[in-house]
């Protein structure tokens, strides 16, 4: 087994992590935002592009346009991060006038580390790869 | 091996760079939609006004400031808060003149954990606040007394402010002096804890028992207040070791320690520091408390005045605005109080119907009818005088010396007094009268109140009366030893007349004011109960059976005054009237739910309405399904350029003062309404009342909007400085950041039951004035007070932003306030319209009652503000009037308000607390005018308004409604400080802000580096290949 496979199976575990961080941090953020569709659709799509691409590399397709797609994942977590922020900030608004219980906002917290913790993992595999194939790197 | 490399670097900083992106691209698209109160929080503004002019701008100032700097507008205000705290401190008790204490001879001991942390004011949307980074003070007891020359036990008081003591203290959300915890969401069951905050008997050593030997105590007894919060019977102690019967009633600490003090002082004071009225007849009854003062919740300057008070260099002249019963759960208003759960309720299992986002689970029937406070006491007692309606018979006899401590209206001076009520003319239709005499017979200088009740006649089972009820009052000036004056009490007659929902008048229909004919009692007292035996001594032609509980009272039947009415009178006061409140009695919905309390049997009432099962029709209310868009109608002209601006619709003075508005019938407005586009008034609508959005296509500017009844909030604007921008160099009012005063906080006056307490319109009038300096000062156009809720009961927790028990006082109040405020500008937005009388599950909370009590309760107290047009605008409330939400219902909104008060303000609904029943289509249909919010329809079921505009276009009715309430926003615009800078040449010219550039050169920069990222990764892919 070369030094490069233990790279890319390394690479790929972080990739199933950060799919897996990013699908709970949407579970999580379901129990506050039922409704909200923009975070969600963001997140999920990021959850959906992730399996496919970890599909793609089991099958050593197009290991170029496989390692990129944490790129894409990347950006979407990026995204679905700022709403919730400003979401929270919004929400907060609603706790100091106590309308809201704090309780809300442990759950956006718990959200964000989430959603970071992923968007980090997801960076990382940028760098690292994941892809094996014909033109493992 | 190279290559390799180089490939993931250009594709993780592609990844990182991507990121960057889309955290500027994301960013920016959510700040630009909230741009609203972004702008608000860094001060900046999307829009510039321009003079389009030749350079030769004329004065704008139509309001202008009486002070020529901030500490000046300050300094006012702190005397002003003192004064108010001096005149509103009620002498309750004062043994063997025991006050006022000599500063030069006596030496105090402050007694009581809370002595060191009294509350100042309430709790989350209105609190008392100080800038205290920049040196603005706050005065607990302590500061105060010392400030004012008095001499202190220093030892008691390192004692409380040690760690050992300061473990005890009351820190509830937060902050020192408050046990309360606001209620966070909603509540299924009352709430379990309040902390007293006293400290046990044992933690004070004999050294510092004897350290207060040979001195005068001083013993603060204090509960505090909080929006979002309510005290309830069931509450235990949170206090470690401590308890209580109740939390209004004293805790066992607080007893140990009141008997400390008695043991080891000359004299005990008890300073009563709490907006709710607390149980103090042992303190009364008992000889060893010689004096009794309340201070209620005074503001961070307040307890100077109470200072001035206790030393004598003011002689105490208020009365208080709330009954102090001797058991604070004995009136009926308490039987339905707190929590009580429709049987469907989203919590409810398989039964539930009802969901989370109805937010319709709970309701509250207040089963007292009219009978309120002292109007229950006292009718109850006049009842029991005449023996009927079983008044003194429920399970054990009712004697009113054991019900009240302390009635309304109550209060001692330094000095005695001598009332004579001379003649009382009554004009129906017009102005009421009556002349009294006071003469200051006794030995100090001081001010009296002069109070006005009325008895109108009653008939067995017929409609449901107070025995007395408050009509008017005046205070004198200072009256010198032997000093006579003459006092006219004004007062409209149109009070004088009950609600009937059965009365069909001439024009058919039904519901009506009614004076019926017979003997009408005015009188005078000090307080309702005075006033009453005074009624009673008259109708009765002796004393007998007449009951005092305080040791001044007096009962003198030349007090008191016959006026007749020859016959019954259902039209003079019922032009456009007729029954707009039926859903709000739950037995007209389901017959037999309640018995309501009466007079003409007292035994009933007393049952709690524990279940509910919500009928077809009222699901509707709670499920919020009352309305919806349709297509109707020709549709509506949007964008019609007519060529007009607000500022057109101002008229001024020779100086160039405001000195009125176009009226509000002129086709004009519709002109300028016409001019506004669909999009402009579905922003405007759609992010009302916290601020209000410019809108171009008039040259209206932004609006600045803010709490709340103690004066501008500090944790929403941080001091005077927050709104100003460059643009605003050259107005007169302009605030610096270099100026000391600059960041100070605004809210620092007592809290409404002081004021009501000193019955003293001129102050309360003042306080408006100083509101409106404030507003000029801060540029704050638009203050969200003052609250004219009542205080059904002892129990809820916001009390403090609310005057009284008592719709009148708090009728003549609100006026006084309104009127100061509106002469300087300031747009006034009295709260919260109508029946929020209890904190717990505010939010969507049903409230049920008769149409008789909401009107002569719960929406008197409204009246004055909203007829005479001295609000310019109105918030609505959290709850629902029966099952509607009460800013979208139409009863109450269009018929009451607007039909037959004739109201031209505009309507705001508080801050959105559950997006779909406070949405803005049921609020603009049923003329609720514009939702408070920020995004919250975002995350709702029933969306943004905007994301709806294509089915708003469709429905010609919603637009028609939309089109009125703006124009009600527009009219009263014109007439506020708003205006200032603003000129008949200025131009709105949209401009990005700071924040705007940097985030699209962030997005720029991000996009550069990404592209770039992306090629240089697709070339070492390629060269790889190669």
């Amino acid at each position: 087994m070369s030094e490069h496979n233990g790279n890319c199976r390394k690479g790929r575990m972080i990739w199933i992590v950060a799919g897996i961080l990013t699908l709970i941090s949407v579970i999580v953020f379901q129990t506050v935002r039922s409704v909200f569709l923009p975070v969600t659709i963001l997140m999920a799509a990021s959850v959906i592009i992730t399996a496919a691409g970890l599909f793609a590399e089991k099958k050593h397709l197009a290991p170029d346009i496989v390692n990129f797609i944490p790129v894409i994942t990347a950006a979407l977590n990026a995204f679905a991060t700022v709403y919730a922020f400003f979401l929270m900030v919004d929400k907060i608004i609603y706790v100091v006038t106590a309308l809201e219980p704090i309780s809300t906002i442990y759950t956006f917290i718990a959200y964000e580390i989430l959603i970071i913790l992923s968007l980090i993992l997801h960076i990382i595999v940028s760098f690292s790869g994941i892809s094996g194939g014909k033109t493992n790197d | 091996m190279k290559r390799s490399k180089s490939k993931k670097i250009w594709r993780g900083t592609s990844a990182v760079t991507a990121m960057l992106l889309a955290v500027a691209v994301g960013g920016t698209t959510i700040a630009n939609a909230n741009s609203g109160w972004i702008n608000t929080f860094f001060g900046t503004s999307n829009y510039k006004s321009v003079d389009r002019g030749d350079g030769q701008q004329s004065d704008t100032t139509y309001f202008d400031s009486e002070f020529s700097s901030l500490e000046e507008v300050v300094t006012a205000k702190n005397e002003l808060a003192e004064q108010i705290s001096e005149e509103g401190s009620v002498l309750f008790k004062n043994n063997n003149s025991a006050l006022p204490l000599a500063k030069d001879s006596e030496t105090v001991t402050l007694w009581g954990m809370n002595s060191h942390t009294p509350t100042l004011g309430g709790m989350v949307g209105s609190p008392s606040a100080v800038d205290t980074e920049d040196g603005q003070k706050a005065y607990g007891i302590e500061e105060a007394l010392a400030e004012k020359g008095f001499t202190l036990n220093q030892q008691m008081i390192d004692f409380y402010s040690g760690d050992d003591a300061m473990a005890y203290a009351r820190q509830g959300f937060g902050a020192t002096g408050h046990g309360l915890s606001p209620a966070f969401g909603m509540m299924y069951e009352n709430a379990a804890s309040y902390q007293v905050g006293e400290v046990p008997a044992n933690l004070y050593s004999q050294d510092l028992l004897t350290s207060a030997d040979d001195t005068a105590a001083v013993v603060v007894i204090s509960r505090d207040a909080s929006e979002a919060a309510d005290y309830h019977p069931d509450m235990t102690n949170g206090t470690q070791g401590d308890s209580f019967e109740r939390p209004l009633a004293l805790s066992d600490y607080e007893k140990e320690m009141i008997e400390l003090a008695r043991e080891h002082s000359t004299k005990v004071i008890v300073l009563v520091n709490s907006d709710n009225p607390v149980e103090i007849e042992s303190l009364k009854q008992d000889e060893g408390i010689d004096a009794i003062l309340w201070t209620g919740l005074p503001g961070v300057n307040g307890f100077l005045g109470v200072a001035d008070v206790l030393s004598g260099d003011e002689n105490p002249s208020g009365h208080i605005s709330d009954t102090y019963a001797v058991n604070s759960t004995s009136t009926p208003a308490m039987v339905n109080f707190g929590v009580y759960l429709y049987t469907n309720n989203s919590q409810a299992g398989s039964e539930a119907e009802l969901t989370e986002a109805d937010k319709g689970d709970w309701y509250v029937v207040e089963s007292e009818g009219i009978y309120i406070g002292y109007k229950y006491y006292e009718t109850r007692y006049e009842d029991c005088v005449l023996d009927r309606g079983n008044a003194d018979s429920t399970g054990e006899a009712w004697n009113y010396a054991d019900e009240v401590s302390y009635p309304f209206g109550y209060g001692l001076s330094y000095t005695t007094f001598e009332q004579k009520l001379n003649e009382v003319n009554v004009e129906i239709g017009g102005t009421g009268t009556a002349d009294v005499t006071v003469t200051n017979t006794g030995d100090v200088a001081g001010k009296a109140t002069v109070q006005l009740y009325v008895q109108t006649p009653y008939t067995e089972n017929g409609l449901e009366k107070s025995a007395v009820q408050l009509m008017g009052f005046e205070k004198t000036d200072i009256l010198e030893p032997g000093e006579s004056t003459d006092i006219t009490v004004e007062f409209d007659p149109q009070y004088m007349a009950s609600y009937s929902e059965e009365t069909v008048k001439a024009d058919g229909m039904e519901g009506a004011w009614v004076l019926e004919a017979g003997d009408y009692y005015f009188s005078i007292g000090n307080g309702s109960h005075e006033a009453l035996n005074n009624i009673l001594s008259l109708k009765l032609g002796s004393q007998d059976g007449l009951v005092t509980v305080t040791e001044d009272e007096t009962i003198n039947p030349d007090n008191a005054i016959a006026w007749q009415m020859p016959a019954e009178d259902i039209e003079t006061y019922s032009e456009n009237v007729q029954n707009a409140l039926w859903d709000c009695d739950i037995n007209k919905s389901i017959e037999d739910t309640v018995e309501y309390t009466t007079r003409s049997d007292w035994t009933k009432g007393w049952e709690p309405v524990a279940s509910i099962i919500p009928t077809e029709e009222m699901m509707k209310g709670l499920t919020n399904s009352r309305y919806a868009l349709t297509e109707n109608g020709d549709g509506v002209q949007w964008g019609v350029d007519n060529g007009l601006a607000l500022i057109d619709f101002m008229q001024t003075d020779g100086d160039g003062n405001f000195s009125g508005v176009v009226p509000l019938d002129d086709p004009m407005w519709d002109g300028l309404v016409g001019q506004i586009t669909l999009d402009e008034a579905i922003q405007f609508i759609e992010m009302a009342g916290t601020d209000f959005e410019s809108i171009p296509s008039i040259n209206l500017p932004k609006v600045y909007a803010n709490d709340g009844p103690v004066g501008f909030a500090y944790d929403q604007v941080a001091g005077y400085l927050t709104r100003w921008t460059d643009e605003d160099l050259d107005r007169p009012t302009y605030v610096s950041a270099d100026d000391e005063y600059a960041a100070y906080a605004m809210n620092t006056m007592p809290t409404e039951p002081v004021v009501a307490a000193t019955w003293n319109r001129e102050l309360a009038q003042r306080e408006g004035e100083l509101f409106g300096e404030d507003g000029l000062w801060a540029k704050e156009s638009t203050i969200m007070a003052p609250g004219l809720n009542l205080h059904r009961n002892a129990y809820c927790a916001r009390n403090m932003e609310y005057y009284s028990e008592d719709s009148m006082l708090t009728n003549y109040m609100g006026v006084a306030v309104c009127k100061g405020g509106q002469s300087k500008g300031l747009m006034m937005e009295p709260k919260h319209l109508a029946f929020n009388h209890q904190e717990t599950n505010r939010s969507g909370l049903s409230t049920f009652f008769t149409e008789q009590a909401g009107r002569e309760n719960g929406l008197r107290g409204f009246q004055g503000v909203i007829e005479g047009n001295y609000a310019d605008g109105v918030m609505t409330a959290f709850n629902r009037a029966g099952t509607d939400f009460v800013g979208a219902h139409k009863g109450l909104l269009t018929q009451i308000v607007r039909k037959e008060w004739g109201y031209d303000g505009w309507i705001v609904s508080d801050l959105i607390n559950g997006a779909d029943y406070m949405n803005w289509r049921d609020i603009v249909f049923a003329g609720g005018g514009a939702p408070l919010t920020e995004t919250a329809y975002a995350e709702s079921e029933i969306g943004e308004m905007s994301a709806s505009k294509a089915e708003i276009e469709k429905d010609t009715e919603f637009q028609q409604q939309m089109k009125l309430g703006i124009k009600y926003y527009l009219y009263n615009f014109v007439a506020s400080n708003a205006m200032n800078g603003i000129s008949n040449t200025t131009e709105l010219v949209y401009e990005n802000t700071w924040w705007q550039l940097a985030l699209y050169t962030a997005i720029g920069v991000t996009a550069v580096f990404t592209v770039g990222s992306v090629i240089m990764y697709i070339r070492a892919c390629r060269k790889r290949e190669e």
